[in-house]
């Protein structure tokens, strides 16, 4: 693939809508299922295992913040007020959060899997990274909240 | 190059767009199942009863959301703030002010603290059979006369999730409010106003 830059955007509409489509089916025919929220927690790991299926799929690819923030602002915002989950004020608020949350989920794993991917744990340096990431926002939810 | 920015765009717009078309499709099927299981879950924590009728409640108590009478009872929607959000609940309340049934809703408490009030039988348990007036402590304290407060009068008390003080107080709460609505019991009053 010649040009990687905007794989990571098409994997997050691709593996949120499938989120969705999940918790669409759920709602439906399971309506006693309490549906996970799109807090924190959530956004962080579902953003993780975009990047991670993102580091195979297209590996070394160039990362433009501005359009990782807008892609994915409008993606964390119209997918879940398709699929009837939010208003369009929490939509507006989802994707304020979401988009920047998302971007600095992603310059994080990168900043972090960069400096691990050149020593001794290179091969497990994507997992690594996201399964620490995804602790320390876990504890960061923890304490704001 | 710049062509391919529409690739994120059109995958969004269409995956948007599948989402809007099976929401809208399934919406009818939804709500038929949405309507099923939540009378089937009022005759559970209300057992005996078979039809309900919406009650409108114009009190002053902010807890309780919606009022749903039965011929032996009624089931109350009660949403109080939780720690980390709202929590929705279904309680029966037998026509005499006792409680029959509860379960969590909705809620999106702590993971592995406050979020086991959705399973913890061993916490919900204790809110059987009570008559409201619940407060979150032990019995010492009630021999000790430790209530929190001066003009409160607490009937039972009820040992909280660990680690989610908040979160048992909240549910206590709406116990409190229910039962408070069924027996006429004044929500002002120190008997139910509070939760612990």
């Amino acid at each position: 693939m010649k040009n990687k830059i905007y794989v990571l955007n098409t994997l997050l509409a691709a593996v949120l809508g499938i989120v969705l489509l999940i918790a669409v089916l759920v709602r439906t025919f399971a309506p006693a299922v309490m549906i996970p929220a799109l807090n924190v927690p959530n956004v962080v790991f579902i953003s993780l295992l975009v990047l991670l299926i993102d580091h195979y799929v297209a590996p070394g690819a160039k990362r433009r913040y501005i359009s990782i923030l807008l892609l994915s602002a409008v993606t964390f915002s119209l997918l879940p007020l398709s699929a009837g989950f939010v208003s369009v004020m929490e939509a507006l608020k989802l994707a304020l959060v979401c988009g920047i949350l998302f971007t600095l989920v992603t310059w994080l794993f990168s900043s972090i899997q960069e400096r691990l991917s050149s020593g001794p744990v290179a091969k497990a340096a994507p997992i690594l990274s996201a399964v620490g990431l995804y602790l320390a926002f876990q504890c960061f939810t923890g304490l704001i909240l | 190059m710049k062509k391919s920015i529409f690739v994120p765009i059109i995958a969004i717009l269409c995956t948007a767009a599948a989402l809007f078309g099976l929401t809208m499709g399934l919406k009818r099927v939804a709500e038929t199942n949405a309507q099923a299981e939540h009378l089937k879950m009022m005759r559970t924590i209300l057992p005996g009863s078979t039809e309900f009728t919406v009650e409108p409640y114009n009190g002053d108590d902010a807890n309780i959301r919606s009022v749903h009478k039965a011929e032996n009872g009624f089931v109350i929607e009660t949403v109080t703030a939780g720690y980390a959000g709202n929590i929705t609940m279904l309680i029966g309340v037998s026509s005499d002010g006792t409680v029959t049934g509860l379960v969590v809703r909705e809620m999106s408490e702590t993971i592995g603290l406050g979020a086991n009030a959705l399973n913890d039988h061993e916490f919900l348990a204790q809110f059987l059979n009570t008559s409201g007036g619940l407060a979150i402590g032990t019995n010492e304290d009630a021999f000790s006369g430790a209530t929190g407060s001066s003009d409160t009068e607490v009937s039972t008390y009820v040992d909280a999730i660990s680690g989610a003080t908040v979160t048992s107080k909240a549910i206590v709460r709406c116990v409190n409010s229910a039962v408070a609505y069924v027996t006429g019991a004044d929500t002002g009053s120190g008997a139910t106003s509070w939760g612990g």
